[in-house]
């Protein structure tokens, strides 16, 4: 991550004597630390952020994900200031948020619609946090002009919001947003009103804008792939509560929870009974016959006979006992999947169970294999995760 | 390109006859609105202006006298300014109304409605009557008055301008709040939040955005109250005396007295002028249709 004061300075060029709020904030550093502390929020009985403790580093990226109903929204919302907690603390910069009103927050946020003013044009739009700073005319049309360079919509500035294409919205939507260089900026699932190929380059230009800027960052996504794509760090959510916290591949290669294995990338799962081998490593007999290898971690406390879900990434299955542990289960592949550099085999173990295999498309097609091949499935411990599991064995 | 000419081509014929049945069919449906129209609205307004021009043949007598008598001039002044203010003294008091209106949920939200609808619901003539009851000479705010000392004679409520005002401003209230209200409810949630998170205070996210935004409902609504109030003519005639005399009572008076045909409908003829240039001229000054076009996004 570049943090490049310099050239974030010349980029969007605030500093003036008479705007307290925005001179400060040049002194200080370029992105705002942020640390929440047991929030928790209710709406009547039930329990949008229930405990919730998260730590963001200044000038780091992070993705809060989490299906909807999670409370990622909430927590966003608490940190905006729309809402405010029934417990715990936000802390910005070491100074606590919760009992200054939104507009004394000098964050940044992009909504979900964008919420772009529709009585004024793009120009007023990106004016108006500068007017309310009470910035100098002359200063604002400086400013607003650099801005409107920096995300690429020069000559757009007469147009009114309606007039522009959800893309330019979005853009528009940033640029006010960062006009006044707020240490801290709140996305709330901005790109998910946009068609896949436009996300895809707004995902790449958000992760470039950060890396220029150098601030604080959170976004709030459903799509795992977004948040995998862009994040430095990911804070996954689950009814309320935070599962885990970290950089993309340690959630994508080390879940700490079943949850967290189940909703980040694609993953096999299966059900068995635990047979324990040492103190990091079982199986999992999955219908009594089949035993397949996977490893526990220190905290998870699974007993001989437990039921366990096996967690295993497409991926890291193995075909035909390539680099397998000695375990394999045999299977008919029921479909393949052809999707060019990859193909993913279906393969029923039994009635019940079925496990993806997905693998480079081999070319030449000397070891191909087709539907309704008998084939071998394994993997090794270290790629399969063995989570205890209180749903009653078939 | 080919493939959406090949179709033109194959169905052109076919929808071409569609949308013109579907054309007829819209007009049947409206024929029934449009003839009542024409029967009770445009026939009678048609004969209102020939009867302010040929009583008994083509002649301007019936303009002339409405304007060279200072009696005639002065209540059509004083209609003028009697519907401005009522139609100030709405907005100034519907609008906060309307506000609690359209941000309020669950039940605050159904008694805030039921306080604006169910005045609408009964009847002008009760609710005019109740004034005249409340603001007699003997009513109830004189006796409130007396009995707290406040005045020593029973004050002269009735039949002033004042009393009109009031009634009037009472009456039309629910004309302002529900294009107000409509206006209003159609800023989403996000735009005040946005205002607020770029740094405008709650006064300032009013002026910048919730105001300018409801200016379509505020130009309806103004036109609204003023257009009917111009032609008001049951609260006026219950609450007003002579010295308050509005267009609509001097024209019942001088059918009803005078048996006036021509000059009744002279005066009705400017009141329609008056109407018609002051909706156009807002139409102009609030620029209603680019705003509510953007806004209709």
């Amino acid at each position: 991550m570049a943090r490049d004061a310099a050239s974030s300075r010349s980029l969007l060029p605030v500093s003036e004597g008479h705007a307290p709020e925005i001179a400060d904030r040049t002194l200080a550093a370029v992105g705002g630390a942020v640390r929440i502390t047991d929030l928790e929020k209710h709406y009547g009985s039930v329990a949008a952020v229930a405990g919730l403790s998260l730590d963001l580093k200044a000038g780091e990226f992070t993705a809060i994900l989490g299906p909807s109903g999670s409370g990622k929204t909430t927590v966003l919302m608490c940190m905006a200031g729309f809402e405010h907690p029934d417990r715990g603390d936000i802390f910005v910069d070491g100074r606590s948020v919760t009992g200054i009103p939104t507009n004394r927050r000098n964050i940044g946020m992009v909504f979900q619609r964008y919420a772009l003013f529709p009585h004024m044009t793009v120009a007023e739009n990106i004016a108006f946090p500068l007017r309310m700073r009470r910035i100098k005319k002359q200063r604002i049309a400086d400013l607003v002009r650099k801005t409107l360079d920096n995300v690429r919509l020069s000559g757009l500035e007469g147009r009114m919001p309606s007039q522009l294409s959800g893309g330019q919205q979005q853009r528009v939507a940033l640029a006010r947003a960062l006009v006044y260089e707020p240490p801290l900026l709140l996305l709330d699932e901005p790109l998910s009103a946009l068609d896949k190929k436009l996300r895809e380059e707004m995902q790449i230009e958000l992760k470039e804008l950060h890396q220029r800027l150098g601030i604080t960052m959170v976004f709030v996504t459903h799509d795992q792939q977004e948040a995998l794509t862009m994040a430095d760090r990911i804070a996954v959510m689950n009814e309320g509560r935070l599962e885990q916290v970290g950089r993309p591949n340690e959630l994508y290669e080390e879940p700490a929870t079943e949850f967290v294995a189940g909703f980040l990338g694609e993953s096999n799962r299966l059900v068995g009974r635990f047979q324990p081998v040492d103190a990091a490593l079982g199986f999992a007999a999955v219908n009594g016959s089949v035993r397949l290898p996977g490893h526990t971690l220190a905290g998870d406390s699974i007993a001989n006979g437990d039921c366990v879900a096996l967690m295993v990434r497409p991926e890291k299955v193995r075909l035909n006992g390539q680099n397998q542990d000695g375990h394999a289960a045999r299977g008919r592949v029921e479909k393949v999947i052809y999707s060019g550099a990859t193909t993913a085999y279906v393969i029923r173990l039994d009635q019940t169970n079925t496990v993806t295999a997905r693998v480079a498309t081999s070319h030449g097609g000397a070891h191909a294999i087709n539907a309704g091949d008998e084939v071998t499935v394994g993997w090794r411990a270290q790629d399969a995760r063995l989570f205890g599991s209180s749903e009653p064995l078939p | 390109m080919r493939a959406a000419s090949l179709v033109r081509s194959v169905f052109g014929q076919r929808r071409g006859s569609e949308r013109r049945l579907s054309e007829m069919a819209s007009w049947l449906l409206l024929a029934p609105l449009l003839t009542l129209f024409a029967a009770v609205f445009l026939f009678p307004m048609l004969d209102m202006l020939d009867r302010s021009l040929f009583d008994p043949e083509l002649t301007t007598r019936h303009y002339e006298e409405l304007f060279s008598r200072d009696l005639y001039l002065r209540v059509v002044w004083r209609t003028i300014k009697i519907s401005v203010t009522v139609a100030a003294a709405t907005l100034v008091l519907g609008y906060p109304v309307a506000y609690l209106m359209a941000r309020v949920k669950g039940w605050q939200a159904a008694l805030v409605a039921a306080c604006v609808f169910i005045p609408l619901w009964s009847s002008t003539l009760v609710r005019s009557y109740t004034w005249t009851a409340l603001l007699a000479r003997n009513g109830i705010v004189n006796s409130s008055l007396l009995e707290l000392g406040i005045v020593s004679e029973p004050l002269r409520l009735l039949y002033t301008e004042g009393a009109v005002i009031v009634a009037m401003t009472h009456v039309m209230l629910p004309f302002m709040v529900l294009p107000l209200y409509a206006s209003l409810r159609s800023i989403k949630d996000d735009l005040p939040r946005a205002a607020s998170v770029l740094g405008a205070s709650g006064f300032a996210t009013f002026r910048y955005i919730i105001w300018p935004l409801s200016l379509p409902g505020v130009s309806a609504g103004l036109v609204m109250v003023f257009l009917v109030s111009l032609g008001f003519f049951i609260t006026p005639a219950l609450v007003g005396g002579a010295q308050t005399m509005m267009v609509a009572t001097l024209v019942a008076h001088e059918l009803t007295t005078g048996f006036n045909w021509g000059l009744a409908s002279a005066i009705a003829a400017v009141l329609l002028l008056i109407a018609l240039a002051v909706t156009f001229s807002f139409n102009r000054i609030l620029k209603l249709d680019q705003l509510s076009s953007q806004e209709g996004r």
